[in-house]
């Protein structure tokens, strides 16, 4: 990775000329504003961006010999409440290691038409704020209600060409939106664009250099939806360096790949290698295990129980790790392919980005799609995630399928070890790996008064990796109270008489699956109607996602992940009672090429009822066309809940 | 002022101890304490920490303290517990001496230094700006059996801020010791607060010149805050010192923090420093914010809404800053300040239009401490403006609460003592009454009509005062168009999820002084069932009440609410056409001196409708364990009165 960014500066240190006058220097602000106008329905918002220019520029210093960037940006903002005022009267500039603010100026246009400039003396600073890194902050003097907020700042970095986001679309209206790149003329810029931010388009300045500008007057606030990945689909724009005096294709997975595999397989010295050997021999007894799925789990399981991940960390070399106990992120990449290398397990590195805030885009190769680090272990097809403690091999986090990715396979030519990439897809997992099951029976013979409900609930995938891991970091009051609320069946008026949680160790994750058995009361159950019965019966799925008002939708469905529900139900009915209304039960709606199901059917026999509920989704996405059939769905099982059944004495 | 609170309780989130026991082999130790601690994840072995107070030359006191702690851990999971973190600001300086980790070699454990220390700026939540800094570091190499030592000094820049340790913590405490040693011409006053405060046990003796006094415990449960208890301070067993009195170096008696007249002395040197002819700057603002007004106690009302509206709170907590406001022209033309800078604009007004108003120090609720028992800055966090109308009575201005009626204060400072500077020599302290739940009242008044096709259609008129309307205020101003939608299906969706409300309300028309309306109005749909000839409908459509049951489980000494309430909804249900009463629920009530429930119908004369009063109130803002029956029986009442319904016949 070193090696070719110093490449790069070499390169265009060559190109860049230091210009006599920077863009930022000469920009500036209106010398007499007014308040913007508003629409009235936007004079209705607590807050209308009126202006969101960006521009970037690319510098050589040439005292410094370095190349630099500035970001400037340009915002005013006005603001309609006093919630408004409040969420803007405070400014706060991240600024980024290695990073310097070379100006900020900020004022307040009153709606009298009277302007208030910030008083530099009330600029702070914090070198890393709540751990968030460093800021530059300040209040804003003199904001009041319907008053207009500005402000400009440069902030000054070493050039940063592998891939830079720019996100401008957000849960405010925004109008006039601007980005601008000035570089080089012998360097190219690649763009890619979301949402419906449009494309930049390059524009010759000078002899020199060039500018890249995209305008967009409206940008409207993207709310976020049920089912949906909102983050990603904010209007946003990605750039990075494409090419140098003609040479293309500069930022590439192929230097990536050759980097990161170097990075994260260095030479260890004997000791190292010799203290791995012992742990894997001694604590993890690999020898003993065939099954290469096993083998990987176990180490797995080991380097997650003694190893974490801490910001803190001062280094990312294996050697220290091993006595610490803790490591950066590279270090436990390193730490986990160190092992398995030992192991001889073969596998691939994985890099991608998480799909619901970034999707990878395989045809534009930077690094900001290379989050997050998995490994892939091609015997088995499946992947470990090496920065969460709480997964294990057999699932792969969500977010990261459904994707393509960055796959980095080692090879070896002679002594030389390095790491050739490819884009391949990661599937998601299918419906049938997460099924939450509900077997319930309850005995109305003895009484119609308050029934006890005997329930299994059974969880696998990702139901279950939301709850199974955690058993083994909480306490016995937490893990009691959470056994409560999962046999807990509705949200309302229940009881919980006796739960019983079984495959809650950190082993069983994955493998088993997690099952509360137990006795509830749900005093709503039944309803007494004079000589009739009401049985909420619809309420024994559990409350479902409705969608009922979700009538303008935005946004394609994006789901998390797959999945199915079964639920069983018997119900006893007393002696000499009918139902009347059994035919409710009856329901079979199929939609979408069957990846979305809902069905419900009844048998009875003698007094026995039982009903068997089958809810599956198994497709991630769907266009915003579909939306209606899958809304469709939900709200069947939506509406099962409000089946009641009617028992009537003969 | 939040300040006050958080430095002294830096000393409760510092996790303290002494001398390791050496000798035990990691495996027996590990035994031996998961044994007797069973079902947790480890305990602090000792918690400790020693105080000197001294005296400088001129005889005012100087306090240093060490404080030691050292964990051992049962859990696989030991790694979690690495991360620890310790606070400074500038009155009390905090430093590290030692920190390490003992690691399970064998037979042994393996001594392991922490070297990296990371220093960060910890604002808090909600604060601005700060000084306040925190060093994190990760203890190393932790494992099942590792165990963790710390030692810190910390040196009491401002000695009135000193004095607070808890004996518990997060985790079980197997011994506790707050140990001071303190200069025999220096009078130390102490009080135990929190629950369980007999398992202290104190001593006093002496050591050389030394007057030494000792609180331990030990085996203490580790503290729980349950979803609905007050703050840590109610729960956990903590001793309170301040120094009273020296003798100084001229032999004379010096009272210090001995009684609230001592305190009050030291904050007027807060507010002497401010100028006194900063109300000239201001009459022209004065004037124009009361120029309609007639009455002085129209023009307060005018002077402290000006303030609510138009400044707003930006916390500092910047060494003594912390404590002087600022000046109120400049707060003024900033627009913004924190609560002391509030208090002074208010009271820099109404001097600006020839009124008297008060500097007032408060704390909130979080601190269960009184001026008359404790005098010291660690029992408020926040400054307001008392006024006093001509028969006296006090009307406490707290600008930070925006749409706050006069006479109603944040429900935060509910039943606290507040301080009141009356001038630089004396004071007062009032109570801040709690509002009661007459006052705060939700009134919901609706009709619901069931269709042919068996759709209920309603539409109502919501009224709100004090804090109701004060919390809805609040949504007015921040939603959007598309949260307001929302938020009025929360508050007006009635019976099942499928219904759909809408509501107007003209913001322009939202005054904090007389009652909030909203009308509305809703649709349920699949709610009602129908059988042959019958209709089946479950009057409660309200959804609100069911979670409020008590836990005695979860809350063990006390729960809070935030304030006093009623709600009184006023329901009729049309009868339907073609149709007539078959049964109608039985009425209940259950009353008593924490909370009520009723649940009435009446059928109208003419026989169209069934009309349901009901009411539920809420008598207490802070239920203690002994009180959690009472109430329990009220909302088990309620919950049964649920599941009753409605019978309808076809004529």
């Amino acid at each position: 990775m070193i090696r070719q960014i110093q490449l790069l500066f070499f390169l265009l240190s060559l190109s860049v000329t230091s210009y006599s006058q920077l863009y930022h220097e000469s920009y500036t602000w209106s010398e007499e504003p007014t308040i913007s106008a508003l629409s009235d329905s936007l004079k209705k918002e607590p807050t209308v961006s009126t202006k969101d220019l960006r521009c970037v520029e690319y510098y050589l210093d040439p005292q410094l010999q370095n190349i630099f960037q500035l970001l400037t940006m340009h915002r005013r903002i006005v603001v309609n409440t006093d919630e408004g005022v409040e969420d803007h009267n405070r400014v706060y500039i991240p600024i980024g290691f290695n990073q310097e603010l070379v100006e900020a100026k900020a004022r307040v246009i009153l709606p009298s038409g009277e302007i208030i400039l910030l008083d530099k003396n009330n600029i702070k600073t914090a070198e890393d704020l709540n751990e968030e890194g460093s800021y530059t902050f300040f209040p804003i003097d003199g904001a009041i209600k319907n008053s207009e907020i500005e402000y400009i700042f440069t902030i000054k970095s070493f050039a940063e060409f592998n891939g830079s986001i720019m996100t401008y679309q957000s849960d405010n209206w925004k109008l006039n939106n601007e980005f601008m790149l000035i570089c080089p003329s012998t360097t190219g810029m690649a763009f890619h664009t979301i949402g419906n931010f449009p494309q930049p388009t390059p524009d010759s300045i000078s002899e020199t250099q060039i500018k890249y500008s995209a305008q967009i007057d409206t940008i409207p606030p993207l709310y976020s939806e049920p089912f949906s990945a909102r983050r990603a689909n904010l209007g946003k724009l990605i750039f990075k360096l494409e090419s140098i005096n003609g040479r293309e294709n500069v930022i590439n997975y192929g230097d990536v790949s050759e980097n990161f595999w170097q990075n994260t397989h260095k030479e260890q010295p004997k000791k190292v290698l010799k203290s791995v050997d012992k742990i894997l021999n001694s604590e993890i007894g690999i020898e003993s295990i065939s099954d290469e799925f096993a083998k990987v789990r176990a180490i797995e399981d080991f380097i997650k129980t003694n190893y974490f991940i801490s910001d803190q960390a001062t280094s990312s070399e294996v050697s220290d790790a091993l006595s610490r106990k803790y490591t950066s992120k590279l270090g436990m990449t390193s730490i986990f392919c160190l092992f398995m290398d030992q192991a001889n397990v073969s596998y691939e590195l994985v890099a991608t980005s998480d799909r619901t805030s970034l999707k990878f885009q395989e045809d534009f190769e930077s690094h900001v799609f290379l989050k997050e680090i998995f490994m892939y272990f091609p015997s088995t097809s499946e992947y470990v995630s090496v920065h969460d403690p709480f997964s294990r091999i057999g699932l792969m986090p969500y977010e990261y399928t459904n994707t393509h990715a960055l796959f980095i396979k080692g090879v070896t030519v002679g002594d030389y070890s390095t790491g050739v990439g490819k884009i391949k897809y990661i599937d998601s997992e299918p419906a049938s790996t997460t099924i939450s099951v509900i077997d319930l029976s309850v005995d109305l013979t003895e009484t119609l008064e308050d029934p006890t409900i005997n329930l299994t609930r059974s969880f696998t995938g990702y139901t279950a990796s939301n709850l199974q891991p955690y058993y083994s970091v909480m306490d016995e009051e937490n893990k009691t109270e959470l056994n409560e609320n999962m046999i807990n069946l509705t949200d309302e008026n229940t009881t919980v008489v006796s739960v019983e949680a079984t495959n809650t160790d950190m082993a069983d994750f994955n493998v088993k699956p997690l099952t509360y058995t137990g006795k509830i009361i749900y005093h709503d159950l039944i309803f007494n109607a004079g000589d009739k019965h009401l049985l909420n019966i619809g309420k024994l799925i559990g409350p479902q996602v409705p969608l009922y008002r979700e009538n303008d939708r935005k946004l394609p469905v994006e789901n998390t992940f797959n999945r199915t529900y079964n639920r069983t139900i018997s119900i006893t009915l007393p002696e000499g009672y009918t139902v009347k209304n059994l035919d409710e039960l009856n329901i079979d709606v199929v939609e979408l090429d069957e990846t979305s199901i809902f069905k419900s059917s009844y048998t009875l026999t003698d007094n026995l009822l039982k009903v068997d509920v089958l809810e599956q989704y198994s497709q991630i996405e769907y266009s915003l066309d579909e939306y209606e059939e899958y809304k469709k769905v939900m709200n069947t099982a939506a509406d099962f809940n409000k089946i009641v059944l009617v028992l009537v004495k003969q | 002022m939040v300040k006050l609170a958080k430095t002294l309780l830096i000393k409760s989130s510092i996790l303290f101890s002494s001398l390791l026991s050496i000798g035990q082999e990691p495996a027996a130790e590990l035994a031996q304490w998961s044994k007797q601690f069973p079902n947790q994840k480890g305990v602090f072995l000792k918690r400790v920490e020693v105080v000197y107070i001294t005296q400088q030359s001129n005889g005012e006191p100087i306090i240093s303290s060490t404080s030691e702690d050292e964990r051992i851990f049962f859990d696989k999971n030991a790694k979690q517990y690495s991360s620890s973190s310790v606070y400074s600001n500038s009155f009390i300086q905090s430093s590290i001496e030692e920190a390490y980790s003992l690691i399970p070699n064998g037979n042994k454990y393996k001594k392991v230094k922490v070297k990296d220390f990371f220093e960060s700026e910890d604002f808090g939540r909600g604060v601005f700006f700060s000084d306040e800094k925190k060093m994190s570091f990760e203890f190393p190499g932790m494992t099942q059996g590792a165990k963790t030592y710390i030692r810190t000094t910390e040196k009491f820049v401002e000695p009135r801020f000193f004095g607070r340790f808890h004996f518990s913590s997060y985790l079980p405490t197997v011994k506790s010791e707050y140990k001071v040693f303190c200069d025999p011409d220096i009078s130390l006053e102490w009080k135990l607060f929190g629950q369980e405060t007999d398992l202290i046990s104190f001593e006093k003796s002496k050591e050389g010149k030394y007057d030494v006094y000792t609180w331990t415990a030990s085996n203490l449960d580790q503290i729980e805050i349950g979803p609905n208890s007050p703050s840590i301070q109610y729960l956990s067993p903590h001793v309170m010192l301040r120094i009273g009195s020296y003798i100084s170096s001229s032999g004379k008696k010096v009272s210090y923090l001995k009684t609230p007249k001592d305190l009050h002395n030291w904050y007027a040197t807060f507010l002497d420093s401010l100028n006194s002819s900063a109300y000239e700057e201001l009459i022209p603002l004065a004037d124009s914010i009361t120029k309609d007004k007639s009455s002085e106690f129209e023009k307060v009302k005018a002077i402290y809404y000006w303030v609510q509206d138009n400044i707003k709170y930006i916390a500092f907590e910047d060494g003594y800053g912390g404590f002087i406001p600022r000046e109120a022209p400049l707060v003024c033309s900033r627009k913004y300040g924190d609560c002391k800078d509030m208090s002074n604009t208010i009271f820099t007004l109404l001097k600006a239009a020839n009124i008297k108003g008060y500097y007032t120090w408060v704390g909130s609720r979080q601190l269960p401490y009184k001026y008359s028992e404790f005098p010291s800055p660690g029992i408020d966090n926040h400054m307001i403006c008392t006024y006093y109308d001509s028969l006296g009575t006090p009307y406490f201005l707290d600008a930070t609460g925006k749409q706050l009626p006069t006479g109603l204060v944040n429900s935060f400072i509910q039943s606290k003592e507040a301080f009141v500077h009356i001038d630089s020599d004396s004071f007062r302290i009032e109570e801040i009454p709690i509002t009661s739940y007459k006052s705060n009242v939700y009134a919901d008044t609706f009709d619901m009509r069931i269709t042919p096709e068996l759709l209920v259609e309603g539409k109502g008129k919501l009224t709100v005062n004090s804090y109701f309307q004060h919390d809805m205020s609040y949504a007015f101003d921040a939603l959007s168009q598309k949260e307001l939608d929302d938020y009025y299906n929360i508050l007006f969706g009635r019976g099942n999820n499928k219904s759909i409300a809408t509501a107007t309300v003209d913001k322009s028309t939202v005054d904090r002084d007389t009652p909030t309306q909203i009308s509305y109005s809703f649709t349920i749909d699949d709610y009602v069932k129908s059988y042959e000839n019958e209709l089946y409908f479950n009057p409660y459509v309200l959804k609100r009440f069911l979670e409020m049951k008590i836990d005695e489980t979860e809350d063990e000494f006390f729960v809070e609410r935030e304030f006093e309430q009623s709600q009184l909804y006023h329901i009729t249900i049309s009868i339907p056409e073609g149709y007539t009463i078959k049964k109608v629920p039985s009425n209940v009530s259950k009353a008593n001196d924490i909370a009520e429930y009723s649940a009435k119908y009446t059928v109208s004369k003419d026989k169209s409708n069934i009309i349901l009063d009901l009411s539920y109130i809420e008598k207490s803002i802070l239920i203690p364990s002994t009180e959690y029956e009472l109430y329990n029986e009220v909302i088990n009442t309620l919950k049964s009165s649920f599941s009753e319904i409605i019978i309808f016949e076809k004529l």
